[in-house]
């Protein structure tokens, strides 16, 4: 985040309306909650993949099946009388690494082809842009499904099918800004100056669409978690024993009987994480308006 | 130096298919070391005119040599030397200069795609020197433009042209985004750099005022075609067409009792269609001398004085020089017939 460099580096005084934009961040109420919210998911599945979970996430008790949630499992217990809450927190384990893989691929992919097609413009944008639509025609989990059955299943394949996916978003995200700055004078004197297009595309536009990039990076991130919930629940997304939040919710409903909360608290811990990215995401946006961008 | 002959650029009108001309058979030459300026309302084709000339967009028809070398129709690729050659100095300070790199880094990044210097202390001392030449001192190398008021950017941006060491600068409204007292200051550096850098100038402004102060000939431009080009002083002082008198009757007297007691003739009436120019004189709509043959013939830029061109009809008339022969023949710079020009798309 070459603004907060910036903002920061410049000469005191200079410039006293800029305050660092991450405090900005906290400053709205959105921002704020977003950030708690995801940091706790964060934290929680960096402790789990440090094996700092309560109990071993694949250990089973016999005594203690279907315990409803007390003192000693937060969460309860499930059939194996394996502890719900450990489980959750190695679940976001990979419901992370898939989502944060998969928007990775998509959002470096889609950039750049989004900034190719709002350069050149022309039949390289039209034919860009047609294939786009293509893919975006298909219902997200169609499609994921699609690559899954294809690739085969495991927390790899997923996060590629997701990140093909959604690479259409990060184009569509790309291209727009692109083709505003393409007209901007300082563009245009690049061109005069006698740049090459990659530098002017690299140098001069990449930096410049990184507010919509960021902002679309949060959004994707939720609608991943989401993504990889649902390939986990229809079974082909990560596999057991290794915990996911989508297999979870699978088995709890099964087992909804013998005890609601193996249903509600995998299903709580998706919603609360991708209303948090979410909300961190209307945050970011508030804040890197291109409005006040200069 | 620099050598337009019938440039004509048109852009595709989406909703009637046909051609805009924003640029209509524009010839005039710029002997090196020399500054013209060219002056006519928004939208008279005189910054399309800039953006052939550094060819950010490329003429329709016609020629344009530029230290020798053609420029029309020459592929992107072979343009190297051009940008070596001629700069754009663009007219909002504020939106030509990227905000994500300091004054410092802009500049060095011109001198590095040009390999005009090492990188290391050679490069830094020459931005330096750059920015002493345009009057501004070593610190402002580390700060952003954000920082910087508009004259301060205008000077960056001068700047950054001078850094590939270019012979020729075309200004397309450097001072209009600027205030009055800051525009004096830029003129004044520009008449410097032409001095001590041995530049030559393509001003254009919408401000006769302005441009008499700095340039040696000006060219006024109306609804793409040039109506009147001659010495400042001729053009400024002893303007001949109907439409540059009127421009001068635009521009306020300092003096306000003079500016009270002065005959006020403004234009009358709106700009016409620019995607389709009224027959014969583009001007006869507005003019107060307009005559029949001006509304049939398209008039051709006739000498009139010492290096003084002036397309009128009647201005021409009264000079002894008779125009119908030079438009019944199809004057090669002035196709007057509509119809021809569907010929050449």
């Amino acid at each position: 985040m070459s603004d907060i460099a910036q903002a920061s580096s410049a000469p005191v005084g200079a410039v006293p309306s800029r305050r660092p934009r991450l405090t900005r961040l906290w400053q709205t109420k959105s921002g704020l909650a977003g950030t708690i919210i995801v940091s706790v998911a964060i934290i929680l599945a960096v402790l789990a993949a440090l094996g700092l979970t309560p109990y071993g996430p694949t250990a089973q008790d016999p005594t203690v099946r279907f315990q409803s949630p007390t003192a000693a499992y937060p969460l309860g217990t499930d059939q194996f009388g394996r502890d719900v809450l450990s489980r959750i927190m190695s679940g976001l384990v990979s419901s992370l690494l898939v989502a944060v893989s998969s928007v990775a691929i998509a959002a470096s992919i889609g950039t750049l082809v989004g900034l190719v097609a709002g350069f050149f413009g022309e039949w390289i944008d039209r034919t860009i842009m047609r294939i786009n639509d293509v893919f975006f025609a298909f219902p997200a989990i169609l499609l994921a499904l699609a690559i899954v059955s294809a690739l085969g299943s495991g927390w790899r394949n997923t996060a590629l099918a997701i990140g093909i996916v959604f690479i259409p978003l990060f184009v569509r995200v790309a291209r727009g800004p692109v083709l505003a700055l393409r007209e901007v004078d300082y563009i245009q004197a690049a061109r005069v100056l006698g740049f090459s297009r990659s530098r002017i595309l690299l140098r001069h536009l990449l930096p410049n669409l990184g507010s919509a990039v960021i902002v679309q990076v949060a959004l994707a991130l939720s609608w991943a978690i989401i993504t990889e919930s649902s390939l986990s629940f229809l079974g082909l997304g990560t596999q057991p024993p290794m915990p996911s939040l989508g297999l979870m919710v699978s088995d709890g409903r099964n087992l909804v009987g013998q005890g609601a909360w193996l249903l509600i608290a995998p299903s709580a811990a998706i919603v609360i994480v991708v209303v948090g990215l979410n909300l961190l995401g209307d945050g970011l946006r508030d804040v890197l308006d291109p409005k006040d961008d200069r | 130096m620099l050598r337009l002959t019938d440039v004509r650029k048109g852009f595709p009108v989406r909703s009637t298919g046909e051609e805009l001309w924003a640029v209509d058979g524009v010839s005039f030459e710029v002997e090196r070391g020399e500054i013209l300026g060219i002056v006519g309302e928004s939208g008279c084709g005189k910054s399309t005119t800039a953006k052939l000339i550094v060819r950010l967009e490329d003429a329709s028809s016609g020629s344009i040599h530029l230290a020798g070398n053609e420029l029309v129709g020459v592929s992107d690729r072979d343009l190297g030397w051009l940008r070596r050659t001629a700069q754009l100095v663009f007219q909002d300070p504020y939106a030509s200069l990227n905000p994500r790199l300091r004054v410092g880094a802009a500049i060095a990044e011109v001198l590095r795609v040009h390999e005009r210097t090492q990188r290391g202390k050679e490069e830094r001392d020459r931005v330096n020197e750059l920015l002493g030449l345009v009057g501004l001192s070593a610190d402002f190398a580390s700060r952003y433009p954000h920082e910087l008021s508009g004259g301060q950017r205008q000077r960056v941006g001068i700047a950054r042209a001078l850094a590939v060491e270019p012979e020729l600068l075309v200004l397309d409204e450097p001072l209009s985004a600027l205030d009055v007292s800051v525009q004096a200051e830029i003129v004044n550096l520009l008449k410097r750099l032409r001095t001590e850098l041995g530049l030559t100038y393509v001003f254009i402004s919408h401000d006769l005022g302005m441009v008499r102060h700095l340039c040696d000939r000006i060219a006024v431009m109306y609804l793409g075609q040039i109506v009147e080009i001659g010495p400042w002083s001729q053009v400024a002082d002893a303007a001949l067409h109907p439409y540059t008198q009127a421009l001068h009757a635009a521009v306020p007297l300092p003096d306000p009792e003079l500016e009270a007691s002065r005959e006020s003739r403004p234009v009358p009436g709106e700009l016409p269609d620019p995607a389709n120019p009224p027959p014969g004189c583009r001007f006869h709509t507005r003019c107060p001398l307009a005559e029949d043959v001006c509304r049939r013939d398209d008039p051709p830029l006739v000498r009139l004085g010492t290096d003084h061109d002036v397309a009128c009809h009647v201005v021409a008339r009264e000079h002894g020089v008779c125009t119908d022969d030079l438009t019944a023949g199809g004057h090669p710079n002035q196709p007057d017939d509509p119809s021809e020009r569907a010929e050449h798309p």
